[in-house]
């Protein structure tokens, strides 16, 4: 992902975002296609297309495609990258949606307690070995996302009654100290289920080896309706960024706003942090990139932000299972290693920055 | 041994004590030197039983070492093993079961809580302990003769054993092995701390034993037939989506090699987690597994989404295998190499099996007649 270059004049403004943004697209389609084809098996381009193609239009594989290729690109690869992409895009949106809100260029729904509040309810699963019938190899993610988001609903809940205005600090702050509060309760859980704690770790440190096409389909369906949402409120995102009592001024209804903006935003979180495990650092680059790339506008930045930020993610787990094949390495790990020295040359490269 | 039938069951025992029998009546002699083989061909001769004995641990000792009581423990940490061991604590279920083989389940007064798997072998009292986090305090109250450890206890290099030590306990640990030539010292190791180098000596070799005959009868796989093997210590969800096995360096891998197989995993060294595309990619001829904590493991794993053209699962060569068996690096590791080899050429192992029934008559016929009417006390204790 280049840097596309930032217009100044302003004439050119609309047309230099436009190739701006064919230019990502291309290198989007280019690094998903990457992500698909690379790994511990390559295929041909032709062949990949083939396996794709007979899986759109139900026909029958071609003889000359190994059918031990099609399981592997379609069945373990493919929904793998993709759901890699969706996590990363959806994140991305929702670091960019939470710094609007919160004013803050370090917020995320992570800073709300989704990552704690999804922990310990993946813990509790993990620990108490609670399931329901028929839906037992979703009960982790469930209980994920179901303890992530009241989590969050709390922070916002206990921010509203304790500061009318919902100002941007006592959120922030409230978030952080229910986070901790939650983090103890597992940590206190933990001390009785000492043994269960590797595959607790494991699933906290983000994987997205396993995913199968249900995943991806769950994702795209709450992803989208997650981004319809928050793009529909990009305007009034824009003017809140200048400040609550301008917002208000204009005409903005700032706490209402603000509060289904970050609920929405946390669901985003919510479903990725379900499929695919704490994965750090990605809401937080993504956006700040894309804003020295786009300008900050939200009608921009909130699409741009899924793009940058599912590409990033889907090289991050390409990185992750072909570096040290056949060991896999956590996914988080990669995002911060990669990312924080890449984020750290764009963010203060030009010595410009603008959030 | 909780799935297979009491027929293979009884046979493996057949086969096992055939070799022991077979080691300790015959196959120590031939390790030993000219002079000392005539000196027992005589007190054969004339049925000098009790001869034969003191002969025979002479012998045995002379050449294998047996019956000096170590100053080193498996890890190289100096220890001084009291002179009578008559209270043991075993914090490994693999040195656990090694006990019981010895004649010495008597003996122990706390294990591990997986050691609990022999528990209908052990004293009934016997107290168990958190192998990961043991109480010091409560082992040391036991004033134990002998604690054995292995080395999953210790964290960052420090032993969790040390204030045991201190109070003057002898702890000895042995550290998990990555080599049946390792294993086999462990075996020694742990009898001649208990005064049981002998027949721990007859274990080893037996084992040594065991496996060679199952690698002659494995020699003459062609390349082309040899199988590809696969070992998963987990089945793959996506909450945990790593899977675990081994690669070269590993007693496992040794087991493999031994029984003819080639390890899908042998380019990775030791304890290895792989991907599930790896691990799909890797297309092997047979999988195994020892997973235990879901009814019915080959079945979830031939169910397995993007496995379908797995020879192993196209070709229905997915088994369970007892963890019991391979997962402790014990003398029964012979026993686990027997059970794959069932499951990897079962007509190697129906030949092997005759020979070895044969070889067991053989053998029960010639103690027969090198002990007459009385018993010896090795024999029985091999047997």
């Amino acid at each position: 992902m280049k840097e596309q270059g930032v217009p100044d004049n302003r004439k050119n403004n609309k047309k230099a975002a436009g190739i701006g943004i064919a230019l990502s697209l291309a290198a989007c389609l280019f690094i998903l296609l990457l992500a698909i084809r690379m790994g511990s098996v390559y295929i041909s381009i032709p062949d990949l297309f083939k396996i794709i193609g007979s899986h759109i239009t139900g026909r029958p594989l071609p003889a000359e495609v190994d059918p031990m290729a099609d399981s592997i690109f379609w069945t373990i690869r493919m929904p793998r990258a993709i759901t890699a992409f969706l996590v990363g895009g959806a994140l991305s949106v929702s670091g960019a949606v939470m710094q609007a809100v919160l004013q803050n260029p370090l917020a995320s729904s992570y800073t709300l307690g989704v990552s704690s509040g999804a922990s310990l309810g993946a813990g509790f699963v993990l620990l108490c070995g609670f399931s329901v019938a028929g839906i037992e190899s979703f009960m982790l993610p469930l209980a994920g996302f179901v303890f992530g988001l009241l989590t969050v609903a709390l922070s916002i809940l206990l921010a509203s009654r304790i500061d009318r205005s919902v100002s941007n600090q006592t959120i922030v702050l409230i978030g952080m100290i229910l986070s901790l509060f939650v983090t103890g309760i597992m940590n206190f859980m933990m001390t009785f289920y000492g043994d269960r704690s590797k595959q607790l770790w494991l699933w906290m440190t983000g994987s997205f080896s396993a995913r199968n096409w249900t995943h991806c389909a769950i994702l795209f369906v709450v992803g989208l309706i997650g981004f319809v949402i928050l793009f529909m409120l990009s305007g009034r995102l824009d003017i809140l960024t200048f400040g609550e009592l301008q917002a208000s001024s204009m005409g903005v209804e700032v706490k209402k706003t603000k509060i289904t903006a970050m609920l929405v935003a946390s669901l985003l979180t919510g479903v990725s942090v379900a499929f695919a495990g704490v994965i750090g650092f990605i809401d937080l680059a993504a956006p700040h990139i894309v804003r020295r790339i786009f300008g900050p506008s939200h009608r921009i930045v909130i699409p741009m932000s899924f793009i940058y930020g599912g590409a990033f993610m889907a090289l991050c787990d390409l990185a992750a299972r072909t570096v040290l094949s056949p060991r896999e390495i956590p996914v988080g790990a990669v995002t911060a290693l990669v990312g924080a020295p890449f984020f750290a040359y764009v963010f203060f490269a030009k010595g410009r920055r603008k959030v | 041994m909780i799935f297979e039938t009491q027929g293979e069951k009884e046979m493996r025992k057949k086969i096992v004590s055939a070799l022991l029998c077979g080691v300790m009546a015959l196959g120590c002699f031939t390790a030993c030197n000219a002079e000392n083989a005539q000196k027992v061909k005589e007190l054969v001769k004339n049925t000098d039983v009790s001869g034969l004995e003191s002969v025979e641990k002479d012998i045995v000792n002379s050449v294998t070492g047996a019956g000096v009581v170590p100053t080193k423990d498996r890890s190289g940490n100096d220890i001084k093993v009291p002179s009578e061991v008559n209270t043991i604590v075993s914090l490994a279920p693999s040195t656990t079961r090694v006990l019981i083989d010895l004649g010495l389940a008597l003996k122990i007064v706390a294990v591990d809580t997986n050691s609990m798997a022999y528990k209908d072998y052990l004293p009934s009292g016997v107290k168990t302990f958190d192998m990961m986090n043991p109480d010091n305090e409560a082992i040391a109250a036991l004033k134990p003769d002998l604690v054995f450890t292995s080395g999953m206890s210790s964290v960052g290099g420090t032993s969790p054993f040390k204030s045991l030590v201190d109070a003057g306990i002898c702890v000895a640990d042995i550290p998990s092995s990555a080599s049946i030539a390792d294993i086999a010292e462990d075996l020694k190791f742990i009898g001649n701390c208990t005064g049981k180098g002998v027949e721990a000596v007859a274990l080893a070799t037996a084992m040594d034993a065991s496996f060679k005959l199952m690698s002659k009868a494995c020699e003459s796989i062609p390349a082309e037939k040899r199988k590809t093997v696969l070992f998963m210590m987990n089945i793959p969800t996506s909450d945990s989506p790593t899977i675990y096995s081994f690669g070269s360096g590993t007693y496992m891998d040794e087991m493999l090699t031994k029984i003819g197989a080639k390890n899908a995993c042998a380019s990775q060294q030791g304890w290895v987690s792989i991907s599930i595309e790896d691990a799909v990619a890797m297309n092997p001829d047979v999988i195994l597994t020892n997973v235990d904590y879901v009814e019915d493991p080959v079945k979830d794993i031939k169910a397995l989404k993007g496995w379908e053209n797995v020879k192993a699962v196209k070709n229905n060569e997915v088994y369970k295998v007892d963890p019991n068996l391979s997962m402790q690096p014990n003398n029964h590791v012979v026993d686990g190499a027997l059970e794959w080899l069932k499951d990897i050429y079962p007509d190697i192992f129906t030949d092997l099996s005759k020979n070895l029934e044969k070889a067991l008559k053989d053998t029960v016929e010639k103690i027969k007649g090198i002990a007459g009417n009385g018993t010896s006390e090795t024999t029985k204790a091999a047997a």
